[in-house]
């Protein structure tokens, strides 16, 4: 009886820290990636191209992604596929690159990287810092709850816009979500910058 | 010392308690952990609402063809009409009628107005339909597209029942049916002809060649990608709204009728169809066989044939999901050079010609200078099955070339790229990089094939100064909205190259593929499946090889007006034949035709006399006369004035065409008209093979398992803890 009871704590235990350590995972992961990113951006600023931020990297950062009004400053990765994800905010292949013409698809994780889009709001700035050193400013002008499967995004732009994409809810447990959050944001020009700042 | 015992006893008393505060406390924090997780739960539950909102509406969605019909079982719904089809081809000789059953079934308690979007072959002349509507049978009649659905318009508020078939695209035809009472069946019968394809075949080991005809019937629509910005309808003067037809896409500024070509698609098999093929070879068959269904073929002699198709290995019926396609082939030396159908139609003689050039000018052959672009369609809908067929034809292809000629490949999908930057020499490394390159490639993204052509088409070199010929070879499955742009593109940058399409998968847009290699001046090539691949690339590689017959004359013998289609006549790669069709006053005693071949010339005289007698000749010259007007119009034809020619020869000829279509109307009304009408577009399938989320795109999957490990882990500790504390639960609760 006694020892069924250690077992039983045992293993109850273990599996206990497992769980705890694979969320803990998930979150240092991404911290720490984007640690090891700001170095391959910097060689990325000095004209190197497609960095990858560790050997066995198959992804590289494509652009610098800042909002004030948080305080986050983040490197966005190429292609947004699940690995890519864990360890940073990733451009969809096929959409216009961050601070390009057209529109960028930006996702990024809910629990992690994009969890501050719960606290933006419309009017809020984020600046993009592309590979060539240039800033882009962006305004955000609205956000919208979708469908994945139902989403309709006009991709087609002739000025420079973000769609940032995060699964919604945020305070949900569940992972297979069908939502999702969009945060629009159109550039903004110089004039209109300093008129705000 | 007894003393010290009591107070033992106390401090064992006040441990006990203290272990009983700590066991509350703890089951205090889970129980408030897991509120705080429950509320979390209830409360983003909460903030969906906007899009439960969003959820109703697509479940109401009655009018976006998702409406759904309960049934008595909880949770079960069937949709609100089905459609299911049957259809019958006899084939003589080189023609083909087909006969097309629609059956719409009504199974809610509503009024219907249905849509449905069907493929049909892209020579398909369109001359009949007929409705069935319980023991009448209304004849369709052809009329200007714009008067047709004005007619069918006014019969639908009048309560009448009607049936409207429209041509969307050449390939691609839409039926609308009005006033599906609750409960009903409406029956649509439609008729098509076309031409069989014909083509020998050589045979590589004994040096001779085979007829071999192939119909094919197509069964699914490849979902379309809809490039260009969607028509704002506030700012834009459009007649209707940029979904008016209830597909899954918006009408665009590149695609003006995209809502009309994009059936919404189901994800379970739907639509069940049979099929049925009379075949009458005119000649003994040595074989004949489906591609890509079961079938049960009954031989009745003399080159007769019944082909029925057979359930699939696991389904109990088959589901319009694939195209079909039957092929039958002479004896070796026993094929057909020549044929001739003639019909006589109110004082007008119509001949169908088929003419096959020599083709044993395999053993001069000398090899032609070539420099050869590759194109490759890595876009979603080539997912799966596709891009693997594409994967394996390239690399054949790389193989195939010799060292002197020149390549490149460009890949494209949302954006197009080269391998190389220029086109390089077929050496042994650089088909080393090819092969790497082509193993690598993924199918993921948009359709934007004009990117790819335009970078196909820059870079031409001229036949004078380097002595090659260019030949641009496209591998895809065609699946794009914007046909129009394409072809007119094609037109103007071809310049010297020669555009070679070769169709992948399960349901290929083969009116994109037939058209662009016809402006490409080319030939089309069907891979069905990856068995397939090897034999098909072996016959587009010796056509590649081969010289052309070029510069067609023919001379009718006749001082009376002979109208002919198509007007001049392609470049023909070896084993294809001169197929024309013509209308003449008087009767046609013999023809003479001569072209170049492999810089000699080819004469052939061919005698009408003794033709074999066919029915609705003069339809299929009507069908090419429309095709090669069409056509026109990337050459800079005027639009108004195409626009009344198709119309006039569509009308004679009771066709369906771009400009014209067929309506019939029921006599007495049958809806009353208090009640409400309304619209279901009925969904189609999505070919077999194809990847859903590769076509229609899904967000990137952006939630982590971190927050529910992290609840598991907790609960799983608190467990721990708790078991642990069991002697003292056991001891409190003792006390």
């Amino acid at each position: 009886m006694k020892i069924f009871q250690r077992l039983f704590i045992v293993i109850t235990l273990l599996v206990a820290f497992w769980q705890i350590g694979t969320s803990a995972y998930i979150h240092v992961k991404a911290l720490l990636a984007q640690q090891l990113l700001l170095s391959a951006w910097d060689k990325t600023l000095q004209g190197e191209a497609k960095v990858k931020p560790w050997a066995w990297a198959d992804t590289w950062p494509v652009a610098k992604i800042e909002v004030p009004s948080v305080g986050k400053k983040m490197i966005i990765l190429a292609g947004d596929s699940g690995r890519n994800l864990a360890f940073g905010p990733a451009y969809r292949f096929g959409t216009a690159k961050p601070g390009e013409q057209g529109v960028s698809l930006i996702s990024a994780h809910r629990d992690t990287h994009f969890r501050f889009l719960k606290d933006i709001k419309k009017g809020d700035l984020i600046t993009i810092e592309t590979s060539s050193a240039n800033k882009v400013y962006y305004r955000i002008t609205g956000t919208k709850v979708v469908q994945q499967n139902h989403a309709q995004i006009e991709m087609d732009s002739s000025s420079k816009e973000l769609v940032l994409v995060t699964c919604y809810p945020f305070n949900s447990i569940q992972t297979g979500t069908k939502l999702r959050l969009l945060v629009f944001a159109h550039e903004i020009n110089n004039s209109e910058l300093h008129k705000t700042t | 010392m007894k003393q010290t015992l009591i107070n033992r006893r106390q401090w064992h008393n006040f441990m006990d308690e203290l272990a009983c505060l700590l066991i509350v406390l703890l089951e205090v924090l889970s129980f408030l952990i897991i509120l705080y997780f429950s509320i979390n739960v209830a409360f983003s539950s909460d903030t969906q609402w906007s899009d439960r909102q969003h959820r109703e509406i697509s479940l109401a969605e009655v009018t976006q063809g998702m409406l759904l019909y309960k049934t008595d079982t909880v949770g079960r719904y069937i949709p609100a009409a089905t459609v299911s089809t049957d259809v019958d081809i006899k084939v003589t000789g080189m023609i083909a009628r087909a006969k097309i059953t629609q059956q719409f079934k009504n199974n809610s308690m509503q009024w219907l107005e249905g849509l449905y979007v069907f493929p049909l072959p892209e020579d398909a002349a369109v001359d009949h339909m007929k409705m069935y509507v319980g023991s009448r049978i209304i004849e369709g009649k052809i009329k200007p597209r714009e008067e047709a659905r004005k007619i069918y318009n006014k019969a639908k508020q009048q309560g009448k029942k009607a049936s409207l078939v429209e041509q969307q695209r050449p390939n691609m035809f839409r039926n609308t049916i009005a006033n599906i009472g609750p409960g009903e069946t409406i029956k649509v019968v439609i008729e098509y002809q076309q031409n069989i394809q014909y083509q020998f075949i050589s045979n590589q080991d004994i040096q001779k060649s085979t007829g071999e005809f192939n119909m094919r019937f197509p069964m699914a629509i490849n979902p379309r990608y809809i490039p260009g910005k969607v028509i704002n309808e506030k700012t834009e003067i459009t007649s209707a709204n940029n979904s008016a037809g209830r597909g899954w896409a918006m009408n665009t500024q590149q695609v003006a009728d995209a809502s009309y070509i994009t059936p919404p698609v189901s994800t379970e098999k739907i639509n069940k169809i049979n099929l049925r093929v009379e075949l009458d070879a005119g000649f003994d068959i040595e074989t004949i066989r489906s591609d890509y269904h079961r079938v049960s073929t009954v031989n009745h002699g003399a080159g007769k044939y019944t082909v029925t198709l057979l359930p699939g290995n696991s389904e109990k019926a088959n589901y319009a999901d694939r195209d079909f396609s039957l092929r039958w082939q002479t004896a070796i030396g026993k094929q057909p050079r020549a044929a001739v159908f003639s019909q006589q139609h109110k004082g007008e003689y119509y001949h169908l010609l088929m003419v096959m050039p020599p083709t044993d000018i395999s053993m001069a052959r000398t090899r032609l200078s070539r420099e050869v672009i590759y194109i490759i369609d890595t876009s979603g809908s080539m997912a799966g099955t596709s891009i693997r067929q594409a994967r394996k034809a390239l690399l054949l292809a790389i193989d195939q070339l010799s060292a002197k000629e020149t390549f490149n490949i460009i890949e494209f999908n949302s954006s197009a790229h080269k391998l190389f930057g220029h086109a390089v020499n077929a050496s042994h490394r650089n088909k080393v990089a090819a092969r790497r390159f082509i193993k690598s490639l993924q199918a993921d993204g948009g359709t934007e094939m004009a990117s790819a052509l335009n970078l196909a088409f820059d870079q031409q070199t001229s036949h004078s100064e380097t002595g090659k010929i260019r030949q641009v070879i496209f591998l895809t499955d065609g699946s794009v909205g914007n046909e129009d742009s394409l072809f007119k593109l094609i037109k103007s940058r071809l310049g010297e190259s020669r555009l070679f399409t070769v169709g992948i998968g399960s349901a290929p847009n083969s009116y994109f593929m037939t058209k662009a290699a016809k402006h490409g001046r080319g030939t089309f090539t069907y891979i069905g499946n990856v068995n397939e691949v090897q034999q098909k690339m072996a016959e587009l590689f010796s056509k590649l090889e081969s010289p052309v017959l070029k510069n067609l004359k023919i001379n009718y013998n006749t001082a009376e007006k002979v109208e002919a289609w198509p007007e001049k006549q392609p470049d023909l790669y070896l084993g294809e034949p001169v197929i024309i069709a013509v209308k003449s006053k008087e009767a046609l005693d013999k023809i003479d035709l001569t072209a170049e071949l492999n810089n000699s010339q080819w004469n052939m005289q061919l005698k009408i006399s003794d033709t074999a007698q066919a029915s609705d000749v003069g339809v299929l010259w009507a069908r090419k006369k429309i095709s090669s007007l069409m056509d026109s119009l990337y050459e800079g034809a005027e639009k108004q004035k195409v626009k009344k020619q198709v119309t006039e020869v569509a009308l004679n000829h009771h066709l369906v065409s771009k400009y014209t279509s067929l309506v019939a109307v029921d006599i007495t009304p049958s809806r009353p008209l208090n009640e409400l009408l309304n619209k279901h577009a009925f969904k189609v399938n999505l070919p077999a093979d194809i990847i859903y989320k590769k076509v229609f795109g899904s967000m990137a999957q952006t939630a982590t398992t971190a927050a529910l490990n992290l609840l598991f882990g907790i609960t799983l500790l608190l467990v721990a803890l708790i078991s642990s504390q069991f002697n003292v639960i056991r001891k409190i609760t003792r006390l």
